[in-house]
Order: C-alpha cells, then structure tokens, then sequence
C-alpha cells in the first residue's frame, strides 16, 4: 500500500530530493517565559523528538560565595535570600544552622519552633509560587491567580514579621533579628486553618483535569537510580519512590518533634511531582499548626553576648552590653577554625552550606549546595526521546530557581 | 587546625577507627588513605588522588553511598597546609541517612588536576565544571569540562584567594563631545 502511494505521488522523490535526514538545533531562551528565570536551553530535535537537551546556565551568576569570603558571617547572611529568592527563610536557616555549628552553639527552643514555623510557611510560598507557574506553563491560568491569592497573604506576614516582603533576611545567628510583632500567631492562624480548603480548591482545578492528565502521566518519568545517580534530592526523588527528606532523616532545628508524613510518589513522572509537592503543602501545614499549638515560653535568643547583640535598653545603662555590641556591628565574631557542612531540606530539595573557617571573623569559604543545581541534571536525562512540548512540562516540574543555580 | 590535631593524636581512639566504613575504605586503598577528621562530629577522610576513583567506587558499590551530594573545589592558600588546592566530595548513604566527606589535595599547586567522579557519579558533571571555572582545577576524564558560570572569553579564576575583585576593568565607550564644548576630561 506504502509503496504504491509512492509510485503514484506527483512529489516524488525524484522531485523533492533525497528525504531530509539532518537535525535541528533550537535554542530556547535564555529570555522565555516559562524557562523561570534566565535560563538557556539548546535542543536538538529530530522532528518533534527531542535528542538532546542542554540547559546553559550563568546568566545571574554574581559571585556571592566570594563576596561571603569579604565579609563578615552576619554581612554574609542577607545574600543568602538573594539566591533562592521564592524560598528566603529556607536560606537563611541553612546558612544560621552551619555558623551555629561551626560555633558549637544551641538556640532556645522557642526560637526553634519560631524558625520552624517561618521556614515551614516559605515551604508554602515557593510551593504556591511553583504550582501557579506550573500550571500557568501548561496553559491553565486559574491556578496561577489562585496560588498567587494565597501567596500574597504569607507575603504580607513576611512583610510584618521582617519588615521586607522577599528578602526577608530575619534568622540571625544565634536567633532571629527581632520578636515577632503581637499579632504574629494571629495571623499565621487565620493564614493555615483554612489553607487546607484552598489546596481542596487547587486539587479540584487539576488533579482530576483530563487535559493537566494528559501533559502530566507518564511523562518525563525518572526512575531512583537515575536520581541518586544524578545527585537529585528533594521532591524529585521522593516523586521517584524515596522517602528522603532530611527532615525526618537527618532532623535540624527541632524537626524530630513534630508529626509529619513524607509524601512519596511511584512513576516519578510529572504528576507524581505534583502530587507529592500539594501533599507537601498539606504537610507543612500540619507542621505549622503544631508550632502554633505548642509554642513554648522562654527566651527567643541564644545566650551567647559574643555573637547575640544585646537588647537595645541595655546599651544605655550597662557599659559591657555597649562594647559587645560596638565589637559585634564593627569586627563581628570570630568563629573557630574547622569546617562543617549543614544541609536542610529546603523547597526544592537538599539545601547545603559547606563552611570552612580559619578563626577569623570572615568565612574562609563558603559553598552553597543548591539543590536546583543538581536538579537541573534531570532536565537532559527526562526529556530525552520525549516530544518538544514537554521540555516546558519538564522545565516547571524541576522548580528550578536559577538565582540559585548561578548563585 | 594544629590545635585540634594534637586533640585528635592524644585521643586514644583514631578518627578513621570511628566510622566502620573508613576502616572497611582503609583496609581497600591501603597506602592511598592519608588519614581523617573529625570536626562537629563530622568526619572527613584525605584521599589521594591516584586512589579517588577506587574509593569513591567501593563507597558507592559496596557502602552504599550513592548519591554525590557536591563536589567543591578549595584553595587552601591562606590555610596552614602544605598543598593550596584540595578538592572536597560530600557523599550522602540515603538507605542510612550518613554522610561522609572526602577530600583530595591537589598534588601540583600550579596546574592542579583530579580524576573525575563522573563515571562513578554522572551528577559530578557540574559540580566539576564548576569547580574548573571558578577554581580551575582541571578534572581528568570529564566529558565536558567547560565553563559554565562565568562569561564567554572570562580570564581568570575568581574563587581563588589571588583573584583581585576590585580590579575588574570597566569598558567604557564614550560619545564624541559636540564641536566646539570642552570633554569631560578637560
């Protein structure tokens, strides 16, 4: 039959040439929508198909692990909200959590859970901010505007709570920058008791939609194997059937307290991403409310009065308090030699700082693991063989944050 | 460091005694295992370089280590040892929830290379690349080393600790002044 249509086709092959065989290079971004944020992706394509896909990346990066080495550990701190700016408090805690290791140094509980419950509802910040420009990516505009609804209120509290509404920068070493205003818990309350409906409301929009099913199942799935051998962490690898999260593996910062469940999927592909990050979102919730429901008494900041500044009324009549803080805003602290590496389970996965000092009041180095950075591996190997529409697909389900990346 | 190490000598239990997978990785690469660390209750163990890739494959096939979580290239110059690059490997046993480090000194200060993890770890391929770029350590059997952060025709490497950062050039391009008006200079 084949071959008779051919006989009888007037575009033969004699007329239009021998059939085309080469492959096509497109390049995609680094200026598009949905690559979410300056990121460039060179394909080759075999029609529809995609042969190879290779993100480049560099375009934000602005050298801020050697800008750490300049600068003292508590200068050093706001730079960290400018690497994942959708998840700033996640940051922060990683980069305390390792000079206060490096220091040997505990933290009241009260500002544990305080931290806990901060880092908790950036979970749901980058979380909403992912599954709005996800969906958006994927042509559903509605939960774009919801997310974005619900975003805008944890902003608002950010905005109360640190006094910015992105860069936050309020965990300190040693603490956090301030107490919270009096209306905190308030409106982290009236914030999460009815956020479980609003993810009722997201879930009605797509996981039973046919159409977000059709781009979802079955594509771009990764196996564990793959994962671990690529260094993927995070929602990724839980999506492929691996319950880690350092949470509840390696708990930092009083995590071991509270009940959660780690959500896992079993395909690994785009939908199981999605789920486990909305079941994430019902779980961090969960946590929140259990911060809020055992919030101890005590005092919110280490005593430590080398590395804590004293409190403002001090500085009047106490001469000590003075100096400590005049050596703290000036030279800062020295931290001991030695180097350390904290990793916390931050939005996008295993967020890590790996310090090393030499005794002086600046780091001698610092690495930041992003877990974006290790994710994007995945973005060559799930779309291989895959069709060229689904780049975008695969590109939103990483959740990449290229301030991160190129740090 | 000094200190810590005196520390560590006095101690009658040897680091490297403390966790059974460095003694299991000792009794493997023998003379290639240049002894560990413990800070904070982490352990990093020295390797050299020439026994990087067997140990990396037994820690992976045999303890169960198989996610590379970074590698990170140090310069050590500022720092009281006698190498001025060492590379750091951070692995990670999920099954376990343990860590281990490993470090690798560079054995020429001047052009200082490494065999690369990336046929035990296929993940290593950015974290080398980066490594390149900014420290330029140079990572043997990468499959494209390149680099990726800074820009095309970029000289130099900044992570170095003699990488001046405020001496970059600036490129300025001025217009010409209209007939008649004295340049700015002037």
């Amino acid at each position: 039959m084949a071959t008779q249509t051919r006989q009888t086709d007037p575009l033969d092959s004699d007329m239009l040439g021998p059939i085309q065989t080469e492959t096509m290079t497109l390049n995609m971004g680094p200026q598009h929508p949905s690559t979410h944020g300056v990121l460039r992706v060179v394909l080759e394509l075999d029609g529809e198909t995609v042969l190879s896909c290779k993100p480049v990346i560099g375009y934000l990066h602005t050298g801020i692990e050697k800008n750490m080495e300049e600068k003292t550990y508590n200068k050093a701190l706001p730079m960290t909200d400018r690497m994942d700016y959708l998840a700033p408090m996640s940051n922060n805690l990683g980069f305390v959590l390792a000079v206060e290791k490096l220091l040997d140094m505990e933290v009241p509980r009260r500002c544990r859970y305080l931290r806990v419950l901060l880092a908790e509802m950036t979970r749901l910040n980058s979380h909403l901010v992912w599954l709005g420009t996800h969906a958006l990516d994927l042509g559903a505009m509605t939960v774009f505007l919801y997310c974005f609804r619900e975003r805008e209120q944890l902003l608002k509290i950010f905005e109360k709570v640190s006094g910015v509404r992105m860069m936050t920068s309020y965990f300190r070493v040693g603490g956090v920058a301030r107490e919270p205003y009096p209306e905190f818990y308030e409106d982290c309350r009236a914030f999460l008791e009815p956020f479980s409906d609003r993810v009722d409301e997201y879930e009605e929009l797509l996981t039973n939609n046919p159409i977000y099913l059709r781009r979802a199942e079955g594509v771009c799935a990764m196996t564990a194997e793959q994962a671990y051998a690529l260094g993927i962490t995070g929602p990724l690898l839980r999506a492929c059937g691996v319950p880690y999260d350092i949470r509840k593996n390696e708990p930092y910062s009083g995590y071991e307290e509270f009940n959660f469940e780690v959500p896992v999927g079993e395909r690994g592909d785009i939908l199981d991403r999605y789920l486990v990050r909305v079941a994430e979102m019902r779980e961090s919730r969960r946590i929140a409310m259990q911060v809020l429901e055992g919030m101890p008494e005590g005092p919110l900041m280490a005593d430590n009065p080398k590395v804590v500044p004293p409190p403002k009324e001090q500085l009047a009549h106490d001469m000590e308090a003075l100096i400590h803080h005049f050596k703290i805003f000036t030279e800062g602290y020295s931290v001991p030699e030695g180097e350390v590496y904290q990793a916390i389970e931050s939005p996008r996965g295993e967020l890590g700082f790996y310090m090393i000092s030499d005794g002086s009041p600046d780091p001698y180095k610092v690495k930041v693991r992003a877990p974006s950075f290790a994710n994007l591996h995945a973005l060559g190997e799930i779309t291989r063989g895959g069709l060229m529409g689904d780049v975008v697909a695969a590109i939103g389900s990483i959740d990449i944050v290229l301030g991160e990346i190129d740090r | 460091m000094s200190e810590e190490e005196r520390e560590q000598t006095e101690a009658e239990e040897p680091v490297e005694n403390k966790d059974p997978d460095l003694v299991l990785l000792q009794a493997k690469i023998g003379e290639g295992f240049l002894g560990a660390r413990e800070h904070r209750g982490q352990i990093s163990a020295q390797i050299a370089p020439a026994a990087l890739l067997d140990a990396a494959r037994f820690l992976r096939d045999e303890r169960g280590y198989k996610l590379l979580s970074f590698v990170c290239g140090v310069d050590c110059l500022e720092l009281p040892v006698s190498y001025r690059f060492k590379v750091t490997y951070s692995l990670l046993n999920p099954e376990k929830s343990q860590r281990l480090r490993l470090e690798a000194p560079c054995a020429d200060d001047l052009e200082p290379a490494m065999p690369s993890v990336c046929g035990v770890w296929p993940g290593a391929r950015l974290h080398e690349s980066e490594a390149y770029d900014l420290l330029g350590i140079t990572f043997e059997g990468h499959p494209e080393l390149e680099r990726i952060l800074t820009p095309e025709g970029f000289e130099g490497h900044p992570h170095r600790k003699d990488f001046d950062i405020s001496a970059e050039p600036v490129a300025f391009t001025f217009r010409d002044t209209p007939a008649g008006k004295p340049r700015a200079a002037e």
